[in-house]
């Protein structure tokens, strides 16, 4: 995946480069420019996939730099980071094709949460999708729209941090629930625990791993899943699937 | 109009409507009434008293005439002796002997004694001679022992042609009457003919169950009981006859004088008794309905009253009553409507001067530059980013986070959850300060989309509480609570509580009263907490605002907590 980052201050660019530089499930290529006439000049003949880009820069605009590569290179993407939370760049920007508008200062994991499902969205034809098993992580439907907003929110937040530690009490204090009352809505209205929806999230990521890529080993699937251990997937594995991810791997990769 | 009179108007006009209506009653109503009613009563006696007085007249004249006719009954015996030449031949002493007078008396003078045979007033007849014998009934045969007044009777009953009455002392009436031989003016005997007088009088109709009295001559006689005698105490009764508590009626047959006690007209107690009783409760009864009928109008106006004396400037609510379409109705329509007024004139003001400080503020906000600022503070991040100085970086972060929410051009609320997302980057930042001496949490048990919240509300009670409630040495905590309410399902209860130092009593109360007055204070004091109260009371739908509870040391439960309540499905 080829992406332009446009940024007139170079820490702030440097820092977006810092950031992207920590996708590892699939390739990335980086490329930098000061300006938009700079992104022009330089990689207007470049196959690029993505620009991520300042809205306000000295000497052409990111949105005047948006145009001129909408016109002329109709499939490119783009992702805003602004200082404005000005509802008419939004706008402008929704009208030509911009993936997501973000503010300053940059969340780093909405950022990289874009960049993997722009990445998910593009190449999905690309790759032959394996077949899933039916299991019941699968066929669950995290996106019901009978739930409360709350919990949308936190579903939203697991898919977004699935990587990292999540725990109940994680949860809580990000949203500032009360924990007791946190398990107890999802309980109620899933009819599932929190760590059914953190191994739904976090299989479904596993799997698409193992069947994607060839050359993910178990422990790269496990730490990019957001399992502290190798241990740890396995059990997953074995709770939800009956099965281990090797072997869910010979198994369903072959077709 | 003198003094005096203005002074009793004044007097009158100051009192309560009720102390009015009872005057009025009682000078209106029941003073005349009453007065009526007693005269009519007194009028009313004293006709009844002489319809009875006539009706006793009649009775005792109806009585007299009964009398005289029956006296007259019995006196017309005597035509049986006028005429008999047998009992004349006997007075004039033409039978010699005993048996001879015995032989004309079964011939002849039998038919005429015992032509009163069958009449039982009549006690017995006699015929008294010039010779001093006498002419009896055989078989009534009485003692005729003894003489008789001969003489003086004679003289008594020449003066009478058809005889005389006089009334003896045994009970009995005695009618005398002088016998003459036909043809001549001499009389040859005296005929006595002895009614009972009991047996007379006790076959009248009308007597009066009173003793009944007879005078004759000096004698009183009294029937009572069905027996006729001499009255026990005369002299008294003779009295009584001269002072007029009798009717007496003469019968003039006789020498009688009829005597029927005027007794007064019976007016019993329990007569009295009745009339009053009646008169009271008819009186009370109409009171009532009176007194009922005013209560329904003058209640009204002092209920009110009473509603107006209970309200506060600060505070004008409407009469809710049912009103109806007469004058009451429509002075307190015209309040409730001025109230309304009020309340909308009051509640614009507010507005206007919430308005107006929101505006001041903004003007002071529009001169930063905010994208110069998200650069600088994003180019500081990035820096320490690069630089591996994560605790600036994270700063640098919330603070610049913070800023974006502080400094939004929004004048609307914003959804709760952005209010308390810039709550924590505050409380974060105050962290930055302070380090481990403030804490805090956060504890959410309800859903909180469609809530929306007054900008910097949480701020402001934060900021309170750091500056003021701070104890140097101990660490604060803060702790906010979002519960459902438990009254209302479409609001929720907002808690912030600290461990801090608490409010004084005093200040505490001085506090409590500028948070519950409507009214708007100059700014010049506590701007930032009433400034949120009145935000929150005009974005509330029922107007509530903040609560303070607060102990201060020594209370071992010392600290601060501030309530509120905010409602579901407000403005975005």
């Amino acid at each position: 995946m080829t992406i332009l980052i446009v940024e007139d201050e170079a820490r702030i660019r440097s820092a977006i480069v810092s950031y992207l530089r920590e996708i590892r499930e699939f390739p990335c290529t980086l490329f930098t420019a000061e300006s938009g006439e700079d992104a022009w000049n330089h990689y207007s003949s470049v196959s690029i996939d993505l620009i991520i880009t300042d809205i306000r820069m000295q000497e052409m605009s990111g949105l005047a730099l948006l145009e001129r590569f909408h016109i002329n290179r109709g499939r490119i993407r783009f992702i805003i980071i602004s200082g404005y939370d000005d509802f008419s760049y939004a706008q402008q920007g929704i009208r030509l094709g911009v993936y997501d508008y973000l503010l300053k200062p940059i969340n780093k994991s909405l950022l990289l949460n874009d960049v993997r499902s722009l990445h998910h969205a593009l190449f999905a034809e690309k790759e032959s999708r394996p077949a899933l098993p039916p299991a019941l992580i699968f066929d669950f439907d995290l996106d019901d729209s009978s739930f409360p907003v709350s919990l949308r929110e936190i579903i939203q937040y697991i898919r977004q941090n699935y990587m990292y530690d999540i725990s109940l009490n994680i949860l809580a204090d990000e949203f500032m629930f009360n924990p007791c009352y946190l398990s107890n809505t999802i309980n109620k209205t899933t009819g599932h625990s929190l760590g059914f929806l953190l191994d739904c999230v976090r299989l479904r990521a596993a799997a698409s791993l193992l069947l994607g890529s060839k050359t993910c080993t178990v422990a790269d699937v496990s730490r990019m899943t957001g399992y502290s251990s190798e241990r740890r997937l396995y059990q997953a594995f074995q709770k939800r699937l009956g099965t281990t991810p090797g072997e869910f791997r010979k198994r369903y990769s072959r077709r | 109009m003198s003094a005096a009179q203005r002074k009793l108007m004044k007097w009158f006009l100051d009192q309560k409507i009720s102390t009015k209506m009872l005057l009025g009653f009682i000078f209106t109503v029941l003073l005349p009434i009453g007065t009526l009613s007693l005269i009519m009563s007194r009028y009313n006696a004293y006709q009844t008293e002489k319809a009875y007085a006539g009706q006793l007249r009649q009775n005792a004249a109806a009585l007299a005439f009964q009398l005289e006719s029956s006296l007259t009954q019995i006196s017309n015996y005597r035509f049986c002796f006028d005429n008999t030449k047998s009992i004349q031949k006997y007075l004039i002493g033409e039978y010699s002997s005993t048996s001879e007078f015995l032989f004309n008396y079964y011939d002849s003078i039998e038919n005429c004694f015992s032509s009163y045979a069958n009449d039982h007033r009549v006690h017995k007849i006699e015929i008294i001679a010039d010779n001093s014998y006498r002419i009896y009934v055989p078989d009534r045969l009485i003692s005729t022992a003894g003489t008789d007044d001969y003489d003086a009777l004679c003289r008594q009953a020449a003066a009478s042609y058809s005889g005389f009455w006089e009334s003896g002392d045994d009970g009995y009436w005695n009618y005398y009457r002088l016998i003459y031989l036909s043809g001549t003016t001499s009389p040859i005997g005296l005929l006595r003919i002895q009614a009972d007088a009991a047996r007379v009088l006790e076959q009248f109709t009308g007597i009066p169950s009173e003793p009944l009295y007879l005078l004759s001559g000096d004698d009183v006689y009294c029937f009572s009981d069905g027996s006729y005698r001499l009255a026990d105490e005369p002299e008294e009764l003779r009295g009584a006859l001269l002072d007029g508590e009798f009717l007496t009626v003469p019968i003039r047959s006789a020498s009688f004088m009829l005597c029927i006690p005027m007794k007064a007209w019976n007016r019993s107690p329990e007569f009295v008794f009745f009339y009053f009783t009646a008169a009271l409760f008819s009186m009370l009864f109409f009171s009532g309905i009176y007194f009922f009928l005013n209560r329904l109008n003058i209640g009204r106006i002092i209920d009110f009253n009473r509603f107006i004396s209970a309200q506060r400037p600060d505070d004008l609510r409407e009469y809710s009553s049912n009103l109806y379409t007469d004058e009451i109705g429509g002075v307190i329509a015209a309040y409730n409507q001025l109230v309304n007024e009020v309340n909308h004139l009051v509640h614009d003001n507010l507005e206007a001067s919430l308005k107006m400080n929101e505006a001041r503020y903004y003007a002071l906000q529009a001169q930063i530059k905010p994208h110069f600022l998200y650069n600088i503070l994003e180019n500081i991040r990035a820096s320490s980013e690069i630089h591996g100085d994560h605790t600036t970086a994270g700063m640098t972060e919330i603070f610049a986070n913070y800023m974006r929410y502080a400094m939004n051009n929004d004048t609307r609320s914003a959804p709760l959850r952005n209010e308390l997302n810039a709550a924590r980057n505050f409380l974060r930042i105050n962290q930055i300060r302070l380090g481990d001496q403030l804490q805090y949490s956060f504890s959410i048990e309800t859903e909180l989309d469609n809530i929306s919240c007054p900008r910097f509300v949480f701020q402001t009670i934060i900021e309170n509480s750091i500056r003021h409630g701070k104890i140097s040495g101990i660490p604060l905590r803060i702790s906010i609570h979002i519960t459902p309410s438990l009254d209302n399902a479409e609001s929720v209860l907002i808690r912030v509580a600290d461990n801090g130092r608490g409010i004084d009593p005093a200040m505490l109360k001085f506090a409590q009263d500028i948070l519950s007055s409507r009214r708007i204070y100059p700014a010049t004091k506590h701007v930032g907490l009433r400034n949120i109260n009145d935000r929150l009371r005009s974005h509330n739908p029922d107007r509530s605002g903040l609560s303070i509870h607060s102990a201060s040391p020594p209370d071992a439960q010392h600290g601060t907590i501030v309530s509120f309540r905010l409602y579901r499905g407000g403005e975005p």
